[in-house]
């Protein structure tokens, strides 16, 4: 089995005007190695290139310079989408078919037989709690709603590896806590997931890995763990300690309370990523 | 299959916006209209049915063709729907066939409706329609078959009213190669002299242009109608190729140019 999910060589996206000449350059030389199994997170500010680096990856986008494969095919072959889930950025669907129909067209387009397709509809509707809104029209639909049928499409097919653009935007709580619990869910059944947010508590609580994009140019790569610990400094969390205790702990630590856990303190997702734009916008 | 699956869908969004019945509306206030013009036997009444059924179906086949096929595509990329589709495994290709292939199933039903319509309305007359009727409305078929690939090739490249206004202009100059003929002939001055350089220049690039047009006078069965002729099967069998050909090269080019587009 190949253990590379998703490989990017300096990719590169300038989106052109209508005469050709170079407009934005949304990204920069790309280098990615996405895992199999992996939660991986792209982070960013709005307009960083995320979505048009998720696009050049499923072949919606031509890439202006480099390449990428996906699950062992360049990108955009046709044969790979049978393994691929994909949530966009903004869900519109057919506004005059019901959640049923939808799905099975995208059942379809998988090559689902009936049978499976009309179990495997009913079991993401109830999955994505939409049981109740099933016979409705999309075009009904409110945003969380439509948020969540995107979401069952890109199940579908049980795909071996999922992309979803800010899944959570237009989500309530608990649909944000259901997607966290599908994404953990996926990689226990040893799939993978590129996600794309700039929520950063999303990103936080899921991914294993995490790369910041700015500007179209990586600045930040590396495991979740990692980029969060302040390696130099060491936190002590102590248990109900009394004035008394607290003075003497700082000159002799250990004998008067019971240390209960000795580690690196943690900086929040949130204070990274601050510091890193900052950081990238002064150079 | 999937690309049926693709027409399925095409055919169900027409169907819920409602186009049989509002077609349908349209041809039977024609039917009514028809049974109210003075006529001297009822012959002549059938005979008059079945020349504004011809006309209808083909005015209103025409424009569910165009408006359907134009909008299918542009719609699709404009609601953004076009990232999940074509992130599925079904080639470009086959998302463009099963498209046009439900717009004709359409145009199909849609027929099927109005030829239907007068059947009903020449039952009540007491006469019989007569094959020739339905030898027509199989060429009309063939005509805005033909319609339908042009304009979902026009889409692949151009907006929805760009490609709909770009689909009529095809059809009208395509009915208008005698006009382009007599132009030819208008502008060799010279009439039975030698031409000169300019004057064949002229000559062939006009011709190019009007070759470049399907004829759709071979789909033409008005003529056979209105003097009663029965319509030769060899005519319907060269508007049938006739069709193919274009249908072939309009679809290889629409192909193409859907393969290396990009969703921004
Ligand atoms: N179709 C387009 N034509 C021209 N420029 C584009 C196009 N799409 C995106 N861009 C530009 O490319 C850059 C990256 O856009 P992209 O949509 O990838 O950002 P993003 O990281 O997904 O942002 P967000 O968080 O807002 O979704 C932006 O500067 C944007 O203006
Ligand atoms: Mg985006």
């Amino acid at each position: 089995m190949n253990e590379i999910a998703i490989k990017t060589n300096n990719l590169t996206k300038v989106y052109k005007n209508f005469w050709g000449r170079p407009r934005v350059r949304a990204l920069n030389r790309l280098n990615l190695e996405i895992h199999r199994g992996e939660i991986f997170g792209l982070l960013g500010p709005n307009g960083s290139g995320k979505t048009t680096a998720v696009k050049l990856l499923l072949g919606l986008l031509f890439p202006t310079y480099g390449n990428s494969r996906v699950l062992g095919a360049p990108a955009g072959d046709v044969r790979t989408y049978q393994k691929i889930g994909f949530l966009p950025e903004e869900s519109y669907f057919y506004r005059f078919l019901n959640a049923e129909e939808i799905l099975d067209f995208y059942g379809r387009l998988f090559g689902i037989p009936k049978k499976e397709r009309l179990k495997k509809s009913e079991e993401l509707i109830n999955l994505t709690g939409l049981a109740d809104a099933k016979k409705r029209r999309l075009g009904e639909y409110s945003k969380g709603m439509a948020r969540r049928i995107g979401l069952a499409q890109a199940l579908i097919n049980d795909p071996e590896l999922i992309f979803l653009d800010e899944p959570t935007s237009g989500m309530d709580p608990i649909g944000c806590r259901e997607i966290k619990d599908i994404v953990l869910d996926f990689k226990r059944r040893g799939k993978t997931t590129l996600l794309c947010s700039h929520l950063l508590a999303d990103v936080e609580d899921v991914c294993d890995r995490v790369a910041i994009l700015h500007k179209g140019n990586l600045i930040k790569m590396g495991a979740v763990n990692d980029l969060l610990t302040i390696k130099d400094i060491i936190q002590f969390s102590i248990k109900t300690p009394s004035e008394e205790a607290l003075s003497r702990i700082k000159t002799v630590l250990n004998k008067e309370s019971e240390v209960v856990e000795i580690n690196h303190p943690a900086e929040t997702m949130e204070e990274l990523f601050l510091e890193t734009i900052k950081e990238a916008d002064k150079n | 299959m999937r690309i049926i699956g693709i027409a399925k869908y095409t055919f169900k969004e027409a169907s819920r916006k409602k186009i049989f019945f509002v077609v349908g509306l349209f041809f039977l206030i024609l039917m009514v209209c028809s049974q109210f013009m003075e006529v001297i036997s009822p012959e002549d009444r059938i005979k008059l049915m079945v020349r504004l059924s011809i006309a209808g179906m083909t005015l209103f086949g025409l424009i569910s063709a165009v408006f359907l096929a134009a909008t299918s595509l542009p719609k699709e990329v404009e609601n953004k729907q076009i990232y999940t589709t074509m992130t599925k495994p079904l080639s470009r290709w086959g998302f463009l066939l099963g498209k046009a292939m439900g717009v004709i199933s359409v145009i199909a039903l849609l027929l099927f409706i109005m030829a239907g319509l007068c059947m009903i309305f020449a039952y009540f007359v007491e006469g019989s329609i007569g094959l020739n009727f339905f030898k027509a409305v199989m060429m009309l078929f063939f005509k805005l078959t033909l319609m339908v690939f042009i304009t979902v090739m026009g889409t692949t490249f151009l907006s929805f009213s760009v490609s709909a206004i770009l689909s009529l202009f095809i059809f009208f100059v395509g009915h208008m190669t005698e006009l382009l003929e007599d132009i030819v002939k208008l502008i060799a001055l010279r009439g039975e002299e030698i031409p000169g350089l300019w004057e064949r220049m002229v000559r062939a690039s006009i011709e190019l242009f009007a070759r470049a047009f399907p004829d759709f006078r071979v789909f033409s069965a008005s003529d056979f109608v209105i003097n009663q002729i029965a319509i030769p099967f060899l005519y319907m069998r060269n508007a049938f190729f006739y069709a193919l050909i274009y249908i072939l090269i309009s679809f290889a080019i629409a192909s193409l140019v859907f393969k290396h587009r990009q969703f921004t």
